[in-house]
């Protein structure tokens, strides 16, 4: 009766301690869990932090060389140039490019917005808002006097939601200018943070369901012993019992500990993969998340940086491209006789046409335009070699039909993988009003003429440079009479296209240079330049867009 | 951008292109229409009459494609091109390797 009391009794101290045990190891679960989502979210805001900074320091640098050569009081003229626009005015996106979780946008030293995605934010004063946003007032006002400045401040959108949003905030070096680079960082790492959620979760539950199954077979291990029936068995049943069910939360609550040591910024604690073999599953779990995760960050560490030193490099790339083309249109011969203006738009960063214009003598001037095939790199290196051999070409002989055939040889030398490049070259001879042209397989110009006679050039029938080393390029000559306008573009013009498909054409040109024929050079270019963007309507620009135009004034 | 053989035989292979030739859609054929010039012994008719716009990367594939048959002495024929690509093959000058014919009567003419 007694050792069945005694067995009744240790049946019952096993129990109880089972249960403490197995609450306490379960609380430890949901700790660790919520250390392990405190540890994800304090790596990716830290993570994202860095992002958006580097992000506002690179729009910083660019800004800084591209208004090295503008005037950064005019305002207006800045905000109308859309390369300082794409720059100072953009979306951030979040890490996996599919969302936009902020923007970059630029204000003076005095608080004034010179580039905000929202144009009619420009022009106000930050201090606006200081009563709505005081945080973010405050982050701004110490940009005034500080190089690098960073927090977070409160948003309250037009739903009265509030975010929490990361603002960092940099000079432009040489300029009076701040980038603002603001993210909602939740939003930024939203997708990533749902991820290792639903990972999180799922850990849990399963390390719950191991703790369940062990600290079953554990009880009974334990009762086995009890069953020995006398006080000494009892109390080695009870110290086995507390042992056993010991090594499932001990184990557990260290590695909680160390869990929270990581969560509080100590990336490199690894934490211990001891005890019985569901709780080292957990831990070994615990331990590979956390090693994923670092992984993750770090491979979108140096894809990011990747990224943006490509994205640099190719901002520099399109910053030459564009110093190869003239931007003084003032003809350094030939004075008031002549006007001349001109307009290149790549179609990405950097792109395959070009256009080019210089004197050969007091008399003539050389004008030339031309487009590679394809786009992107490789067109622009192909665009730099050519427009370099056509000017050494027409040093050495200025006939178009010479420069061309000339520049057709190199380029077709070894040109295994075909590539080509179409262009028109004439010399004009501003005393005269006569100039010789020939056409490497380019679109013919239009020869706007006073009384609104518009028409296209006779082509003189070249082919594509590149294709044929031996191909012949004839020459035509046309007389150009005082007020005369020779209009070159590429196809971008005419093959650009709407919604619907439908391309700008070249019956599109012919309206568009009718009803320009009384304005300034520069204006007939900006304007069609206007047009072509106006038909696209908000389509990407499909192929790089150039514009060249010249008007014989006067003779003689 | 699409493209199909619709005939093959022991003199010429039939392939009808559809769609806009440009990056993206030289991207989608272009290694296959370079394969099947590589391993064809046979002139090629290509009807081009479904292709809407033709771009200076889809120029640079019919060339490199008709100069890799020429080196086997076949010729690449385009056939019925819309009038704007057949001005682009026309300006450009490379309907002086690419012939072009407005119907297959004329096509097998130029073989």
């Amino acid at each position: 009766m007694t050792t069945l009391g005694m067995v009744f009794l240790a049946d019952k101290v096993l129990d109880r301690l089972m249960s403490e045990n197995l609450e306490t190891a379960s609380k430890a679960v949901s700790a660790l869990a919520k250390a392990d989502n405190d540890l994800s979210e304090t790596i990716l805001t830290r993570f994202g932090e860095k992002l958006v900074e580097v992000q506002g320091h690179q729009a910083a640098a660019l800004l800084s060389l591209e208004l090295s050569k503008r005037n950064p009081q005019d305002y207006g003229e800045l905000r109308k140039d859309k390369e300082l626009r794409k720059i100072a005015a953009q979306n951030i996106y979040t890490p996996e490019g599919e969302n936009i979780a902020g923007h970059i946008d630029v204000f003076d030293n005095k608080g004034v917005a010179v580039w905000h995605l929202n144009s009619s934010v420009e022009g106000r004063n930050y201090s606006e808002w200081k009563d709505e946003f005081p945080d973010m007032w405050e982050l701004v006002q110490r940009s005034f006097t500080e190089d690098r400045v960073q927090g977070y401040y409160t948003f309250i959108d037009r739903n009265q939601k509030a975010a929490k949003k990361f603002m960092a905030l940099m000079h432009v070096q040489g300029t009076p200018f701040v980038v603002s680079a603001v993210v909602e960082i939740d939003k930024y790492f939203l997708p990533v943070q749902e991820k290792i959620r639903d990972a999180d979760n799922k850990a849990e539950q399963q390390a719950r369901a191991s703790i369940v199954k062990s600290t079953g077979s554990t009880l009974d291990h334990a009762k086995f012993l009890s069953l020995g029936g006398s006080l000494i068995l009892l109390a080695l049943a009870g110290f086995f019992g507390f042992w056993f069910t010991g090594s499932i939360s001990r184990p557990i609550m260290g590695l909680r500990d160390a869990v929270k040591k990581i969560g509080e910024g100590d990336f490199q604690v690894q934490v211990s993969e001891r005890g019985p073999e569901e709780v080292k599953q957990l831990a070994q779990s615990f331990n590979l998340l956390g090693r994923q995760l670092t992984q993750y960050v770090n491979r979108l560490a140096e894809e990011t940086a990747a990224k943006q030193r490509m994205e640099s490099e190719l901002s520099i790339a399109a910053e030459i491209q564009r110093s190869l083309l003239p931007t003084s249109f003032s003809p350094p011969e030939g004075g008031d006789r002549l006007e001349i203006y001109a307009v290149m738009e790549p179609a990405r960063n950097v792109g395959g046409d070009f256009y080019d214009f210089f004197s050969i003598d007091e008399e003539n001037m050389c004008f030339a335009i031309g487009d590679v095939c394809g786009k992107g790199v490789p067109a622009a290196i192909l665009m730099a070699v050519t427009k370099s051999l056509l000017e050494t070409a027409a040093g050495e002989n200025s006939n178009p039909g010479h420069v061309l055939a000339r520049v057709n040889r190199r380029l077709s030398q070894n040109n295994e993988s075909c590539v080509f490049v179409t262009i028109f070259c004439c010399v004009l001879n501003f005393k005269e009003g006569k100039f010789i042209y020939a056409n490497g397989g380019h679109d013919s110009p239009l020869v706007i003429g006073q009384q609104e006679s518009i028409a296209f050039l006779d082509h003189p029938g070249g082919p594509a440079l590149g294709l044929f080393q031996d191909a012949v390029f004839p020459t035509q000559e046309f007389i150009m009479e005082p007020g005369d306008t020779l209009l070159a573009f590429t196809d971008g013009v005419t093959e650009a296209f709407d919604r619907t498909g439908r391309f700008f054409a070249k019956e599109n040109l012919i309206k568009q240079a009718r009803r320009l024929t009384d304005r300034s050079v520069r204006d007939v270019v900006k304007d069609l330049f206007k047009e072509v963007v106006s038909f696209s309507d908000g389509m990407s620009q499909a192929d790089d867009i150039t514009i060249l135009a010249f008007r014989l004034n006067k003779k003689v | 951008m699409e493209m199909k053989v619709i005939h093959g035989d022991a003199r010429l292979t039939r392939i009808a292109l559809s769609g806009i030739l440009d990056l993206e859609g030289e991207s989608k054929i272009g290694n296959e229409f370079r394969q099947l010039a590589d391993s064809s012994k046979t002139h090629f008719l290509v009807d081009m009459s479904q292709v809407s716009y033709l771009a200076s990367l889809g120029i640079r594939l019919l060339f490199t494609t008709a100069k890799s048959l020429a080196t086997s002495g076949k010729k690449m024929i385009v056939l019925s091109p819309q009038p704007m690509v057949e001005e682009t093959l026309m300006t450009s000058g490379t309907a002086r390797l690419i012939p072009i014919a407005h119907d297959e009567d004329e096509a097998l003419r130029l073989l």
